[in-house]
């Protein structure tokens, strides 16, 4: 069996399953089926703040191995359910990001520094719009990436990166944090500070967990997702709430934000928008192929890297990033989504996590049985047949029906035209 | 905003102090092994080394803040009305977490005679009581507070909200208790 036939058989498992139901008599496979409601499902979670797609992911698992059992058969449609919840809360992500200054992921934290600033100057719908075609680019890109490169990739992430490596990796996206966040590089570094002495709370290699005062609750450490979400979001909560009542004690009244002027996306925006998509759907691929770091990251290094271009660009009466550029918010989602299908190859090849998402796609699939990532899954056997990889492809290929697949992504009814076309094959 | 508030100065001195605190109080007291360990003549990493280095990055932070940001354009300055804010809305916390803690109780002692609440906290109705009533008066009392006026479209958002919020995390799953009845 070649590389070939692995691929095919992968797509005619996801296409051959059993059938949900049918329209006009056309069979649904299952497995299809449950990617679109996961993917529906995540971009509801993701445009709620405080929900983001782990905790729907959590949510969800328990629930789908109720319902479809413990056997092979369930792993396709629980898998194809979870990666479903993992791109769209990353779509959705954007929305609450940009419409009220509120990350609905944390890896949407750096759309609200262009997004918000484009609603308060009446462009919000436009701002959605250059956010979805990003994310939806990015995230095709990446998974024609995941697609043709998966086995090759795992085998050079693994030559390649070894500790050294990987801890000048950690050392790198740390300085990006103090570099980038906020205008003062202190107050990055504080923050840097503070948020690695919570990680250090309660664990350690000793018998005692560290820092932890004697006390139970502390031993247990601050579960990560909770305590991320919580700064951002009851922050964000907490400062929007500050600047509304400040506004109306000195206006005496709150002034609902207008939509004004020309909403649609045009060719011209689009192909302005282009080279920072590009340069970011390949920056967040790359990280998205690298074990242990996510998609915040990537978001990170595509603004910044977005910026510095954007700044020596040659249009002199462009807006500046952070005050509401559409190419803020493209750098920004392109770079998040791309992450989400190379995060798959570490998943897959080595069974290490990139984010908190992944964690769970691994453990579906250590409770479902059937399949256990590794190096193993990626072994061309042509002898016989390996179902692992066959299963690798498949759900390489499952994750694929995007709304990428719709033309009508920069229409004006394009959100609307995605959601429908989400559950279509390619 | 002010050009003259000393907000930055204050900030890294408070930064740099809990760092200090950190790394020569904190770590040492709290964690068992040193900075590096000597195991059978091998050097190892200790389990304070790590958050030492955190306390290096926020004292270095506050130190960068004294020295070169202390002067820096729009440090925001604390108002009185500010204060003002954040002490309404502690105070609509408090009490929504007092009523989410105290409702359910009551309830059972004025309408079901000699049961104890405790017992009852997995039996609906007893056990929405407080998350409802308390739930309600948080997130109607911070968009009042918001507003500037209580209006019963606030109120009819607030039910909605923590009816919401019920039925995602209640009735789906048997063994998760509603807030605040895994304390009582």
């Amino acid at each position: 069996m070649g590389v070939f036939d692995y691929i095919w058989m992968g797509v005619l498992a996801v296409f051959q399953g059993p059938e949900l139901f049918s329209i006009l008599g056309i069979p649904i496979p299952i497995t299809v089926g449950m990617i679109f409601f996961g993917f529906l499902l995540g971009i509801m979670v993701g445009a709620t703040p405080g929900m983001a797609g782990p905790v729907a992911m959590a949510i969800s698992l328990p629930i789908l191995i109720s319902v479809f059992g413990y056997h092979p058969d369930a792993l396709l449609p629980v898998m194809g359910f979870l990666i479903g919840i993992m791109k769209g809360a990353t779509v959705g992500g954007a929305v609450p990001a940009i419409l009220f200054n509120t990350p609905g992921t944390p890896d949407a934290y750096m759309t609200t520094l262009d997004g918000y600033p484009m609603t308060q100057r009446g462009k919000a719908k436009k701002a959605l719009r250059v956010a979805h075609l990003s994310s939806v680019t990015g995230d095709t890109f990446s998974d024609l990436v995941l697609f043709i490169c998966a086995p090759f990739l795992a085998i050079l992430v693994e030559a390649y990166l070894d500790l050294p490596e990987k801890t000048a990796l950690l050392i790198l996206s740390l300085s990006f944090i103090a570099a980038v966040i906020g205008g003062s590089p202190a107050k990055g570094l504080i923050s840097t500070g503070l948020g690695l002495l919570a990680v250090y709370v309660g664990t350690g290699e000793d018998f005692y967990p560290r820092l932890s005062m004697g006390s139970q609750e502390l031993a247990r450490r601050f579960p990560i997702a909770t305590s991320v979400l919580g700064v951002l979001i009851i922050g964000a909560v907490f400062k929007g709430m500050d600047d509304i009542w400040r506004e109306r004690r000195s206006k005496g009244t709150v002034e609902p934000l207008e939509q004004v002027g020309d909403q649609r996306l045009h060719w011209a925006d689009v192909r302005r928008l282009s080279p920072y998509i590009a340069r970011s759907a390949v920056i967040g691929t790359m990280i998205g192929a690298l074990p242990g770091v996510g998609s915040t990251l990537a978001a990170t290094i595509g603004y910044t890297l977005g910026k510095a271009r954007h700044e020596k660009g040659p249009d002199k009466d462009k807006t500046p990033f952070g005050k509401g550029a559409m190419e803020g918010i493209a750098s920004t989602e392109a770079a998040n989504s791309s992450v989400s299908g190379a995060n798959l190859i570490p998943v897959l090849s080595l069974g290490i996590p990139g984010n908190a998402a992944a964690v769970f796609l691994i453990l579906a699939a250590e409770s479902i049985g059937g399949f256990n990532p590794g190096p193993s899954v990626f072994k061309f056997s042509t002898d016989s047949v390996n179902t692992e990889l066959v299963a690798a492809h498949a759900l390489d290929g499952g994750h694929g029906p995007h709304p990428q697949t719709c033309p009508a992504a920069v229409g004006p009814v394009a959100d609307a035209d995605r959601n429908l076309c989400a559950g279509d094959p390619h | 905003m002010s050009s003259h508030s000393r907000s930055n100065l204050i900030t890294g001195l408070v930064f740099l102090a809990f760092a200090a605190l950190v790394a020569f109080i904190w770590v040492p007291l709290d964690v068992e092994t040193g900075l590096v360990e000597k195991v059978r003549r091998r050097i190892m990493i200790g389990d304070a080394l790590a958050p030492t280095v955190a306390a290096f990055f926020i004292g270095l932070g506050g130190l960068v803040l004294v020295l070169f940001e202390r002067k820096a354009p729009d440090q925001p300055s604390v108002k009185l009305t500010n204060v003002a804010f954040v002490g309404i809305q502690i105070a609509i916390l408090v009490i929504g977490f007092l009523i989410m803690l105290y409702a359910g109780p009551l309830a059972v002692s004025l309408f079901s005679g000699d049961t104890e609440y405790r017992l009852l906290r997995d039996t609906a109705p007893w056990k929405y009581v407080g998350y409802f009533l308390g739930g309600i008066f948080i997130v109607a009392g911070l968009i009042s507070q918001s507003e500037g006026r209580l209006t019963l479209r606030s109120v009819v958002i607030a039910i909605g909200v923590v009816v919401a919020l019920i039925i995602i995390y209640d009735v789906p799953f048997e063994d998760l208790l509603l807030p605040p009845n895994g304390d009582v």
